[in-house]
């Protein structure tokens, strides 16, 4: 083994160690590739990401991307925080899920731990309309405000609205 | 249109406007005799004050800097040394005032289309449009989708269309002359589009 992928494998243990003092709650798990992924019930979410951000001496500062994950068959929307440390070869995805049938399926913003995850939870609000309580702006990001639904749920194609043509008069001044 | 004929002053080689006529040898019947025309010749020019003018723009066609989606990359190649759209005349200018038309270089979303509107909205007459590629022409890989609008000419007049995905810089160039030969044939009398005239069917006024 190189000693790149050892410091990799002994940080993702100290990781797993430091989450089952501070988050013990969270269900862990190691990858291969050292990815810790910690998974969460949603009102744990933040306790969860303060966790993270305070392991040393690698904090997870650096949120690369929050994706959304959907679930028709569990029923569940996935929201995935894909986290990396600056100083360290840390890395860990912290995974929240939400029942997809819910009128406004909703989780607790990470901002306020992510500054980053602003834009990220907008888009992840816009395209498959999972609502972040507490986030400063939620928007659409991506769509026109005027859009209806959520584009990339799975079912939005048998239940979308039907579609109106663009003309030249929707563009008058 | 490039004369390889002389101009009465030295050597230099002169463009000149198709239909313009170059009063160049005595016994040139174009001008009377006795007219005090001949007195300056020489490089004297005689033409109708609409081919004048058409020559002058379609030689300086100025588009807006302005790029979409892919498509925008194969324009800026168009643009730089190696296609040189500047041989024709074409600048890039970044402001919608200063612009005479406008490369509609990629995929035009719903959101995007307001801005592609307001920018048209916001250049002067004359003012053409060129669509370039497949989704600014119909929607091209994404028509039908969610959020592309199906071809620029539901927003905006188009003048020239240019296929492709992307098309490559000597096709743009190929439409960037149909746009010079369209230019060249417009009427002096100047019809705002979006008017009776130029309204309606997504053409140009020609
Ligand atoms: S036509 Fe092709 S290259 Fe051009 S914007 Fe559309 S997808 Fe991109």
């Amino acid at each position: 083994m190189s000693g790149a992928s050892d410091q990799r494998s002994s940080t993702a243990r100290a990781l797993r160690d430091h989450l089952a003092g501070a988050a013990p709650f969270a269900e862990t798990d190691v990858r291969p590739d050292g990815e810790v992924v910690v998974r969460v019930p949603p009102d744990k979410a933040v306790a969860a990401a303060e966790a993270l951000a305070g392991f040393q001496p690698h904090p997870l500062n650096y949120l690369s991307c929050v994706s959304g994950v959907d679930r028709p068959d569990e029923d569940q929307i996935e929201v995935v925080y894909t986290v990396h440390s600056l100083p360290g070869p840390a890395k860990a995805s912290l995974r929240v899920r939400v029942d997809r049938k819910a009128e406004r399926p909703s989780l607790p913003s990470l901002v306020q731990v992510w500054p980053a995850a602003d834009y990220h939870e907008r888009e992840v609000y816009d395209l498959l309309g999972v609502w972040f309580e507490g986030h400063p702006d939620l928007r659409r990001i991506l769509l026109a405000e005027t859009f209806e639904g959520h584009p990339l749920r799975k079912d939005f194609v048998q239940n979308r609205p039907p579609r109106r043509r663009v003309t030249r008069e929707d563009y008058q001044p | 249109m490039e004369l390889k004929r002389r101009c009465g002053r030295g050597d230099l080689p002169c463009a000149r406007p198709e239909g313009m006529r170059l009063v160049e040898k005595p016994g040139d019947h174009s001008i009377p005799k006795e007219s005090p025309l001949r007195r300056v010749l020489p490089g004297v020019f005689i033409a109708n004050l609409q081919q004048l003018l058409n020559w002058g723009r379609k030689n300086s066609l100025w588009y807006m800097t302005f790029g979409i989606a892919c498509c925008a990359i194969e324009m800026m190649a168009t643009g730089a040394s190696r296609w040189d759209l500047d041989r024709f005349g074409s600048f890039f200018r970044a402001s919608p005032r200063q612009a005479d038309f406008m490369f509609i270089s990629g995929t035009v979303n719903e959101k995007m289309a307001e801005a592609v509107k307001l920018l048209y909205d916001q250049m002067a007459e004359p003012k053409w449009v060129l669509a370039m590629g497949a989704c600014a022409c119909t929607g091209g890989p994404f028509a039908g989708s969610y959020n592309v609008v199906d071809g620029v000419d539901k927003i905006i007049p188009v003048d020239v269309y240019v296929p492709g995905c992307p098309p490559r810089p000597e096709a743009l160039l190929d439409g960037l002359l149909q746009l010079q030969r369209l230019v060249g044939r417009e009427g002096l009398e100047f019809v705002p589009r979006g008017t009776a005239a130029g309204a309606g069917e997504g053409g140009g006024r020609s």
